[in-house]
This record gives structure tokens, C-alpha cells and sequence, in this order.
């Protein structure tokens, strides 16, 4: 598989998850409004696949450096999965502790498994399979997305920068991370572990 | 009452159900909701259906037109996305659509899109299908706010499933000399019954309301045979001999010689669809009488006989350059791309009877968890295919030239312009405060406008002030819940939410 492959896997499903968890509000210094989200389509290079994105190049560069970086990764087999975590900043008052916490709200992984193909024929066929499935595991990732979910809600505007993506000009997602790790190492993020640990703090100083 | 009963589809007398509502209407029934929900719901939900049309014929038209991100919302932003409202499409639409209270009557509105060759030979695509079910009722939905936000994520999710379906490449390919996508809307059940076997079917989404749920859903052919007829006129019809790359773009047939290699040489209709004849096109003007009287057919007690030839209406034709209107649209694909289409054939072409098929890149069907499927394979229709309004041809790149109607029709705006960027609006929580929240929206102008909704209004921050200006939220519960993994051929996707 091609890392141009991955890259039209990949980027198709996060920029589907992005633009669904998108509100598009400019930063301004006494005021914030809510526009308009632009889209557009984008054909992968490498398979017979279209997808949508946010027409916003800022976001697409930074998403598309990640997978590439991703993709690289996975050609040398350093890793085999990729996740789209979306957070909101907490700020600590423990006067000791001046950093933000990012707390996960929602976590889309993706497991990619690299086949060995014998010849070119083999590649074409596993490449029309690979567009549908693409397509297919769009449709459950809709079908996911119908369902009732949590988003974080914004009280007021000094919330603003933990819970929106502000370095952006043009759009403000949720702030979201990339990464990527081999499936089996240790100390992998999860909201499961992200709650444990929180649990664990508020019990260690109460 | 589920949509797509009988006591729900009652045939109206006198004209189409747009102009009679019963007083079983969910809407008008609801004494829980205000006037202004009420109003806030119908106008909602006449946008949603207008850009949703949008979304789904503008994917079809073949070609990529990428719209920019706005910081103050337009006029037609609605659901703060930023979609072209194409002239022809609205107006066939609200031709189409009428009163969108027809919609709450349990009248499903439906847009289909077909393909057409040069032979005009036509082959229904897909179906797509918005109706209203009074059964999936959701109390906690706020119409100002949830219901706003949810139909703004179907839309996306619309926009995104479009591009998924097989139909999509078929529309890049498009070209006069080949084949064109046609469309065409109509309020009654949908029909599935010419999708061919195993068409497929996908929902967009659900929009849950506190009187019912409006559900976009679809299904698409997955299979694109065309077999010999054995009626009476088949003669014409049977054993057409036809290129072995007609149906590929002129650019690719030189470049890709592979894809000449599996195809035969015949084609001929399927029994399972009647024979089109040519008929002259009907006028924009009997459209909507049309529509009233194929609602007003929906229960008639006449099956179809799909072997008779019965005569289809054509499609508007494409009128000529000097006319202004149509322009020949013809989107390739870039000739260094191999098509992943399949080409079988059952023989080369010798005997009338031979097939020629290929195989849409179809994907498997999805079995949706709380879509009732028996909504599409159950309800036939029972409307001939003379009444319903004609198709209209996609391929056009005039679409784009084409002014928006809705700016310049005022009566299907109550708002016409967001308010001006300096008026201070104060929010309430809307569960603690639901009097003031409807006092400050008392104005019907504010009320229709996407951008005065108090969730969406521009909040301005005095230095003086700050405590004045506070967001209507929705709290939601936090809890967490863990979506079981879904594994597959190639991908193991471990689908992690919080809700």
C-alpha cells in the first residue's frame, strides 16, 4: 500500500469527523460571530474516491502534515494507528500546577494493516475493494454521528480558547490532536484513561 | 401512525395535499408548541428541504465547485453552511414541494435521480426520500436551538454521503455523447421498484423534533444492468449494438486500452423497466398540476403493469446554446486516473440477446439500526409514470450562471438581512427564561433569519457590561459510553464517544 494510499484514507475520515464538529466563529477582541462553513471536493490520488472537506487550507495543511508524517511512519512500521482526539482545555487552580489539562471528549482511532500484493493486478483489485470500503465506512461513520452525542457548550466567551481551535484565520474547530502510535505500546491515551487519572487526582488531594 | 400508512396518505379530492392539510396534522395538532415553535419549525424545515434538494442535485451536476467560508453569515447560509442556491433547482422545488406542511401530512418528498443515454434510454439511480414519522417524537429538542443544530449536522452529513455513492463517479463521467443525469422531485411515496434487485439503501440522518422525527434517507441501484425486452415493441429495442467503450470517455478510450479488453457489444432494455418512447416534454406550467394529480392518485387501486409499454415521460430537452440555457457540461476525469469500474460480459456481442452490463462500484449495504427499511421495498407506488413531473437534465453548467431566486422573492423570506453588527442582544438560558427569550424574538422578521437565531446572534461584549451577554445552552448530561469495535478487511476502526 502506497503511503499516497494511506493518505486518501485517512484524510477523507478525519476531514468528515472535522466537518462535522466544526462552528465557524471569528475571534474578535469584543465581539464573536457565527458564519459560514465553505466545502469542497477533493478526488484521492490514488483511489476512485471523492471526498468533502472544509475549505479552509490552513486546517488541511495541518491535517495533511500529521498524515503524512503518519504515513511515513507506517511505511517503516513505527506505527499502524492513527487517532483523532478531541479535547477541551481545563485550567488548573492548584496553585502549583499552572498547566492545562486536555480533557478528551471524543476519540476516533483508525488501525490500518499494510498487505503484501504479488502484482499489479492484485493492487487494482484491492484498490476498487479499498474505494468501497472507503465509501462504506463513511456511511457508518454518518450513521454514527446520527446518533445523540456530546459536544462541549460554550458559557461564556473566556471559554472560548478551550474548547475552539483559534490559530486558524479562516475556521475555528474544536481543538483537536493528531496522533499516532504503534497498537500494543504502552501509556496510550484514551478517555477511559483520561478518567481514571482524573478520578485518581481528585482523590489524591481530597 | 407511521408515515407510510394508509390513514396517513389519504388521497385528497381537490388538489394536492400542499393546499389541504387534515387537522390531524402534527403540526397544527401540537398544543405544546408555541406559535413561535410552530412557525420556527415550518420555516426550518422548509430550508432544510430546500438545501438539502441543493446538496443532492448539485452532486449529481458532475462537476467541483468549492465554496469559501464565510465570517458573516449570508442570507442563504441557513444552518451557517455555505451552499449556492442554484435558481432552476429552487424553483423546481418549491414547484414540487409546495406547501411544506405537506410534509408534516405524511407526504414524502422525493428526488430521483436517473441516467439517460443517447438513445434515450433511462435507468433510475437513486431515490432519495425526506419524510416526516409523527412516532419518533423527542420532547428534549428545542426547536430554536437543537432541532437548528441537528438539521445543520444532516446537511453536512448529506453533503458527505453524496460523495460516497456510486452515483457520484457515474455523474463525473457524464458527458452528452455518453450518457447524462436527470432529475426529478414529487411528493408521494417513493419509488424504489425500477432501482433494479438489490438496491441498497443508506440514511443521511435523523432530526428529531418534539412533534416527530424528518428522516433523509436513500436508495440507489447498485446494480447497472440493461437486459432484453420481451414485449411487443422489444424488436426496436433488442439487440442494439452499441461501442464497446460507450460508456467511456472519449479521453480515457485512447489512454486505457485495458478498459476495452472485458466489454461486449450489446444492450437492450430490461423488461423490468417499460420502454421509453419519445413524447414531447411537458411544460413548466403542467408541472405542478402534475403534482396535484399524482398526490391525488396515491391510493388508487391500479397496479402498474411493468410489462405493458407504458410510455415515459422525457426529459426537458436540452435547449439549444442560442437559447441561453443550457451548456454542455463535460467533466472528465483525469486520463491518468484508471477507471475502477468492472466490465463483465455474458458473451461478445452476436445475438440480440446478449447483455452488456456493468457493474456499479457499489458499496454493501449497510443495514441501518432505527431506519425501517420496509418504508422503501413496501411502499410501492401506485402512481403511473405519466403523472409525475418529468426529469430535467443535469447536464448544464448554467446552473452556476443562474441567479439565486430567493433573493429576489422577499415572500419566502421573513428575514432579508442579518442584524446590524452593533446591537447588543442578551441571552438567556432558554429553560430558565423560555418568556423573555420569546419576547426578544417576538419580531417574525428575526425569527426566520439563520443568523437571529439567539444562538447564532452577535454577541457584543462592552468592557462595561460583560455579565450582560450570556450563550443559551443546552446542557447535556455527561456520560460515557463505549461504541463496540468494528473490524473489516483492511481497517480496524475503534470508534471511541462521550455522550
Amino acid at each position: 500500500m502506497y503511503s499516497g494510499d494511506t493518505k486518501n484514507i485517512f484524510f477523507p475520515k478525519q476531514l468528515l469527523d472535522m466537518l462535522s464538529k466544526h462552528t465557524p466563529k471569528v475571534d474578535s477582541p469584543n465581539a464573536y460571530t457565527i458564519g459560514s462553513v465553505g466545502f469542497c471536493d477533493l478526488d484521492c490520488d490514488f483511489l476512485d474516491y471523492t471526498y468533502v472537506q472544509i475549505n479552509s487550507n490552513e486546517l488541511a495543511q495541518q491535517v495533511n502534515q500529521e498524515i503524512i508524517a503518519f504515513s511515513e511512519g507506517l511505511k517503516a512500521a513505527e506505527c499502524n494507528k492513527i487517532s483523532l482526539e478531541f479535547y477541551t482545555k481545563k485550567k488548573r487552580s492548584w496553585p502549583l500546577n499552572f498547566q492545562s489539562e486536555n480533557i478528551p471528549w471524543e476519540i476516533w482511532t483508525i488501525k490500518i494493516e499494510l498487505m503484501q500484493l504479488s502484482n499489479e493486478n492484485e493492487r487494482q483489485v484491492l484498490r476498487e475493494k479499498l474505494s468501497d470500503m472507503l465509501g462504506e465506512k463513511v456511511r457508518q461513520i454518518i450513521e454514527i454521528m446520527d446518533k445523540p452525542d456530546y459536544t462541549p457548550k460554550l458559557q461564556n466567551q473566556s471559554q472560548l480558547d478551550t474548547i475552539y481551535e483559534s490559530e486558524f484565520k479562516d475556521i475555528q474547530p474544536y481543538l483537536f490532536r493528531i496522533y499516532y502510535s504503534l497498537d500494543g505500546t504502552v501509556n496510550q491515551v484514551s478517555v477511559g484513561t483520561t478518567m481514571k487519572r482524573m478520578i485518581k487526582d481528585a482523590l489524591s488531594f481530597g | 401512525m407511521l408515515a407510510s400508512s394508509p390513514l396517513n396518505s389519504s388521497p385528497t379530492i381537490n388538489g394536492s395535499p400542499a393546499g389541504q392539510f387534515s387537522l390531524n396534522n402534527p403540526i397544527t395538532s401540537a398544543k405544546f408548541l408555541s406559535k413561535h415553535d410552530r412557525e420556527a419549525l415550518l420555516q426550518y424545515t422548509k430550508h432544510f428541504t430546500r438545501k438539502a434538494v441543493q446538496i443532492i442535485v448539485q452532486s449529481r451536476l458532475g462537476d467541483k465547485k468549492p465554496t469559501k467560508s464565510r465570517v458573516y453569515a449570508h442570507n442563504t447560509d441557513w444552518f451557517n453552511l455555505s451552499i449556492k442556491d442554484l435558481a432552476q433547482i429552487t424553483n423546481m422545488t418549491k414547484l414540487s414541494l409546495g406547501n411544506v406542511e405537506s410534509l408534516f401530512n405524511s407526504s414524502p418528498f422525493c428526488i430521483e435521480i436517473s441516467l439517460r443515454t443517447p438513445e434515450n434510454q433511462t435507468m433510475i439511480l437513486e431515490t432519495w426520500c425526506i419524510l416526516f414519522n409523527d412516532q419518533l417524537v423527542d420532547a428534549s429538542q428545542k426547536v430554536c436551538f437543537s432541532v437548528y443544530k441537528k438539521m445543520s449536522l444532516v446537511l453536512r452529513s448529506l453533503m458527505c454521503l453524496t460523495r460516497s455513492l456510486p452515483t457520484y463517479q457515474l455523474s463525473r463521467r457524464q458527458n452528452s455523447d455518453t450518457y447524462v443525469l436527470l432529475y426529478r422531485m414529487y411528493c408521494g411515496e417513493p419509488i424504489v421498484h425500477h432501482l433494479g434487485e438489490n438496491y441498497a439503501t443508506a440514511k443521511v440522518g435523523t432530526v428529531g423534533t418534539p412533534i416527530g422525527s424528518i428522516i433523509v434517507n436513500v436508495a440507489y441501484r447498485t446494480r447497472l444492468t440493461m437486459t432484453p425486452q420481451n414485449s411487443q415493441n422489444s424488436a426496436e429495442y433488442c439487440g442494439i449494438q452499441i461501442k464497446d467503450d460507450h460508456f467511456t470517455p472519449n479521453q480515457l478510450r485512447s489512454e486505457s486500452p485495458a478498459l476495452t479488453k472485458k466489454q461486449s457489444a450489446a444492450i437492450s432494455i430490461s423488461p423490468s423497466s417499460p420502454p421509453y418512447s419519445d413524447k414531447s416534454p411537458r411544460s413548466f406550467s403542467d408541472q405542478n398540476s402534475l403534482c396535484k394529480r399524482s398526490t391525488s392518485n396515491l391510493n388508487t387501486i391500479c397496479e402498474t403493469n411493468l410489462s405493458k409499454n407504458t410510455p415515459k415521460t422525457q426529459p426537458i430537452p436540452m435547449r439549444s446554446d442560442s437559447e441561453g440555457n443550457n451548456m454542455q457540461l463535460k467533466k472528465y476525469r483525469d486520463p491518468d486516473e484508471s477507471s475502477a469500474d468492472e466490465y463483465n460480459s455474458s458473451s461478445i456481442g452476436s445475438t440480440p440477446d446478449t447483455i452488456y452490463y456493468f457493474k456499479l462500484k457499489s458499496a454493501a449495504f449497510v443495514p441501518s439500526t432505527s431506519f425501517n427499511n420496509n418504508y422503501f421495498s413496501s411502499s410501492f407506488s401506485n402512481l403511473s409514470e405519466n403523472d409525475l413531473p418529468p426529469f430535467i437534465t443535469l447536464l448544464s453548467n448554467d446552473f452556476g450562471n443562474m441567479s439565486t431566486s430567493d433573493a429576489k422573492n422577499a415572500e419566502n423570506f421573513l428575514a432579508q438581512s442579518p442584524p446590524p453588527p452593533n446591537n447588543l442582544v442578551e441571552y438567556q438560558q432558554q429553560k430558565i427564561l423560555p418568556n423573555r427569550h420569546l419576547k426578544m424574538l417576538n419580531n417574525e422578521e428575526h425569527l426566520a433569519s439563520p443568523c437571529s437565531l439567539p444562538n447564532f446572534k452577535m454577541l457584543e461584549y462592552h468592557n462595561n457590561n460583560f455579565n450582560e451577554a450570556k450563550s443559551v445552552l443546552n446542557q447535556a448530561t455527561d456520560d460515557f459510553v463505549f461504541i463496540e469495535s468494528v473490524s473489516l478487511f483492511c481497517f480496524k476502526v475503534q470508534i471511541w464517544t462521550i455522550f
